[in-house]
């Protein structure tokens, strides 16, 4: 399974959603509510060191065992994706993840903004890209999801 | 490949020695001054090395965030990217810290850092005798120019600079 988690992160610093999907060393709740938080300063820290104008934040982390995949919205919500080294196609799943987001959160009309998501066909959603993606790569480049694909006729 | 700067750190965590080849956007405009820019890189990694051994999915024996670390525990980081330039990091057993920041489509440069610890860091001022530990490097006469040297030799550093 080449994802082993997922954090989303709101304009402020706080963490409105995590999920594993691997049954890999897990981190409990307090350490990733710090982890969210950690990781909002260090991705502005970041901008704000770098020798070139125009810095938007870190995209991208490499470590030993995994890597971290970060992709920051226009509105300032960050999606990060902890995978292994060498997992295909991740930018383009970031961005599937991001057309969930809009469809499934953002606009369910009990879900405000800023708060932790408890929406279930989100999760659904997710959990089907998820299992597709490590299926293969033919699944995420094919198609999306089967309400958002039919939305567009 | 084309690389804007350079920190060293030694073990204590003090910047001994600090280069720039290429920096468009001023230390002014960033952290304020050199010195509080060496210190805030030093938060960077220092918080990004802890960050990433609490993340680490292989190691089933790590301790919570915020437990002391020592040098080598634990998933390390080699790089980070961010939209237009790339910070390739290594901390050798003995505590040094080397920091690059270069292009953003630079490759894999631990290679690189290695060998730059090993010919520059360890010939130059490790065995010289007239070195005293701990003391910024900028004191040695001949680094600059080596280092210069040795990343052109490797092709990591581009003549032409502005423009880009």
């Amino acid at each position: 399974m080449s994802i082993y988690s997922m954090y989303v992160i709101s304009k402020s610093g706080g963490l409105i959603y995590n999920k594993d999907f691997a049954d890999i060393a897990k981190v409990d709740t307090n350490d990733a509510l710090r982890l969210a938080s950690i990781w909002h300063s260090l991705h502005a820290i970041a901008g704000q060191l770098s020798p070139v104008p125009g810095c938007t934040g870190i995209e991208l982390l490499e470590a030993e065992t995994f890597n971290l995949h970060c992709f920051q919205t226009l509105t300032g919500t960050k999606f990060l994706l902890v995978v292994e080294p060498n997992a295909p196609y991740i930018p383009a799943v970031l961005q599937r993840i991001y057309e969930l987001y809009a469809d499934y959160v953002l606009k369910n009309p009990f879900y405000e903004v800023e708060q932790v998501i408890k929406c279930e066909l989100w999760d659904e959603a997710l959990e089907a890209l998820v299992r597709r993606q490590g299926a293969g790569p033919g699944g995420l480049v094919m198609g999306g999801s089967g309400a958002a694909a039919s939305m567009y006729g | 490949m084309v690389c804007y700067n350079i920190y060293i750190f030694n073990r204590q965590g003090a910047c001994i020695y600090y280069h720039e080849w290429f920096r468009p956007k001023s230390v002014k405009q960033g952290a304020g001054t050199l010195a509080d820019d060496q210190k805030q890189m030093f938060g960077l990694f220092w918080t990004l090395s802890n960050f990433c051994a609490t993340l680490d999915p292989k190691d089933t024996s790590k301790q919570q965030l915020g437990a002391p670390r020592k040098i080598g525990q634990g998933c390390r980081f080699h790089s980070f990217t961010t939209n237009n330039y790339k910070m390739h990091f290594l901390e050798t057993p003995s505590g040094f810290k080397l920091v690059l920041n270069t292009g953003r489509d630079t490759g894999d440069a631990r290679e690189l850092l290695g060998a730059l610890y090993d010919e520059l860091v360890v010939e130059r001022c490790i065995k010289n005798p007239a070195y005293v530990p701990g003391s910024p490097i900028t004191s040695l006469d001949g680094f600059t120019p080596a280092l210069t040297a040795f990343l052109k030799q490797r092709g990591a550093l581009v003549a032409a600079q502005p423009g880009h």
